[in-house]
């Protein structure tokens, strides 16, 4: 059932459309004419029905296939916009903190000192525990897995 | 059970080379789609390539409601339409509208009633085709190489029937146009 034809479908003209049509049909099964008219149309088609000449490597599907089964996920956005997102992420978060300290710095101090141990502020564990966790999860969302075996094709930025 | 659920289904199980033979089957029209649109053959080849990995990635997804060859059309024409997106390249023609006239796009210096050869007359047609819009271009590929119907090509590209019959027809008259000179003289 086709849907409400939109305006654009009345630009067609039925009689100039089965032509067209008649065209690409005898152009698919390859008979004569001698009709002008069809002749244009039918090298008209036959561009359009022009395959490209490149194609995809002929071991596209096998490579494919194992780096699929190996667990290759699609790239959503290439490497160099991910780090952007990061490092604009990571920009915002130290602009944040910095303003934050600046304006009411030594009100939050006391209170995080009144609260917390001071050994455990300025413990430079608890600094290097949270480093690591934000490297990591930076780079896990940076690195592209390397498929192994049989690269299919290269990054490109 | 119909041959593409069943495909589909041994896919998912994991049987051997399932999804091999998936892609083998579909890998031509998912190469004409994104070459036509996207141009660049390197680049057409990344993208069949992503367009297959989100295919295995969501394969759990397909329920029949489409062919399987129409559901993997969709991926890769989104693929494709990101691809340019991304890249900020136009995808309408220079007047913001669908389809400019082909007429406008064949150099002032070519000369279409001397160029006898009707292979360079078929070039000449691809390099004018070549100038349209990219989902046009997916719109034209699809009807003539791939031969689908018009419900499929709306289903893949998610344009209205009556939008993809006018741009196959405003198409194939101009090009007809531009054979004018040609055609009962020399061919």
């Amino acid at each position: 059932m086709k849907p409400n034809a939109p305006d654009s479908e009345s630009n067609v003209d039925a009689r100039e459309w089965l032509l067209q049509e008649e065209a690409l049909a005898a152009e698919r099964a390859g008979c004569s004419d001698d009709n002008d008219e069809l002749t244009r149309y039918r090298i008209a088609v036959r561009a359009l029905r022009k395959a490209p000449s490149a194609g995809l490597p002929v071991d596209f599907a096998e490579r494919v296939a194992l780096q699929a089964e190996a667990g290759i996920r699609p790239s959503r956005t290439p490497v160099a916009e991910r780090l952007l997102f990061w490092l604009l992420w990571i920009a915002l978060l130290s602009a944040a903190v910095v303003l934050s300290l600046g304006a009411k710095g030594a009100a939050w101090w006391q209170a995080a000192s009144s609260t917390l141990p001071s050994s455990l502020l300025l413990s430079p564990w608890l600094v290097a525990l949270i480093g690591c966790v934000t490297i990591s999860k930076l780079l896990e969302s940076i690195i592209v897995r390397s498929p192994g075996a049989g690269e299919l094709h290269r990054r490109r930025p | 059970m119909s041959s593409d659920d069943a495909l589909v289904k041994a896919a998912l199980a994991g049987q051997p080379r399932a999804f091999t033979r998936l892609v083998s089957e579909n890998q031509a029209l998912c190469w004409h789609i994104i070459h036509r649109m996207v141009r660049d053959p390197e680049d057409a080849r990344d993208l069949c390539q992503e367009t297959f990995l989100r295919v295995h990635q969501r394969l759990g997804q397909f329920r029949g409601e489409s062919s399987l060859r129409t559901w993997i059309g969709r991926i890769a024409y989104s693929i494709a339409l990101r691809h340019l997106q991304r890249k900020r390249i136009a995808l309408a023609g220079p007047s913001g509208e669908e389809g400019q006239s082909l007429l406008e796009s064949v150099p002032s210096d070519i000369d279409i009633a001397s160029d006898c050869d009707s292979e360079e007359v078929v070039s000449l047609l691809l390099a004018a085709i070549d100038t349209l819009p990219a989902p046009q271009r997916a719109v034209l590929t699809l009807y003539h190489l791939e031969e689908l119907s018009i419900a499929e090509i709306a289903e893949i590209t998610g344009l209205a029937h009556g939008t993809i019959k006018s741009q196959l027809f405003r198409t194939r008259l101009q090009l007809r146009d531009l054979l004018k000179p040609v055609i009962g003289e020399t061919l």
